[in-house]
């Protein structure tokens, strides 16, 4: 019997003809968009993983699909902007203004930061994300 | 034993690119495999590798028939492996 992978649709609906039928139970109750994808990954990056787990209150799996969406996108973009297709410059550029508009100003005010040269009472409010590395000790 | 189902879906680097290569994503799988009430299936003997599911159904999102290969790996859960897939035109 040929493996399916190396079979053609012609031959699967041939095979099909063959096959004991069976009654198939009803589909799931709630539509989840997960699938199961097993990676194999090196065991120093699954330690600094498990790292980044104990730092933060998400489990290792919810870090690694967060950090693998974000990169996936920056590298589609990345290859679609190389590729020259302008459509994707485009929708690239109203994805990331989407992400700006979608991000919300002063979350927490954390910290307040005058800008060098800016009158005193001109003061910048910053989330914690957008504060720069080299600034977060400003009080 | 009752009626097989199928709820979730594990993928291989092989099955994911064999799809793609068919035209197909992993949603449209997904819908037709998982999602379909009216889905048909049918077990292939496969004396060296097993029984395997070969499954008809249809993706609601662009009314897609199509066909594809499950392994078992859990069937009291639901669990299978996806060989292969292709939209049948």
């Amino acid at each position: 019997m040929r493996e399916p992978e190396d079979m053609t649709v012609e031959e699967a609906l041939q095979e099909w003809e063959t096959g004991e039928p069976v009654e198939l139970g009803p589909p799931p109750a709630r539509k989840s968009t997960m699938s199961v994808y097993h990676l194999r990954i090196d065991d120093d990056t699954l330690d600094s993983l498990a790292t980044l787990a104990l730092l933060g209150d998400e489990p290792p799996s919810a870090i690694a699909r967060r950090i693998l969406k974000s990169g996936i996108r920056e590298e589609l973009s990345r290859s679609r902007r190389l590729s020259g297709d302008k459509d994707a410059v485009v929708l690239d550029a109203l994805d990331r203004l989407r992400k700006f508009v979608e991000t919300p100003v002063v979350k927490t005010v954390n910290a307040w930061v005058t800008p060098a040269g800016a009158s005193p009472n001109f003061i910048m409010e910053f989330t914690k994300s957008q504060i720069p590395v080299d600034r977060k000790e400003v009080k | 034993m009752g009626n097989p189902c199928i709820y979730v879906l594990i993928w291989t680097d092989e099955a994911i690119t064999k799809v793609a290569r068919h035209g197909l994503t992993i949603k449209d799988v997904k819908e037709a495999m998982v999602w379909d009430p009216r889905k048909k299936a049918v077990w292939q003997e496969d004396y060296e590798h097993g029984r395997r599911l070969e499954v008809r159904g249809t993706s609601d999102g662009n009314n897609r028939d199509i066909i594809a290969y499950l392994d078992p790996v859990d069937t009291r859960d639901g669990v299978w492996r996806v060989r292969t897939a292709w939209p049948i035109e």
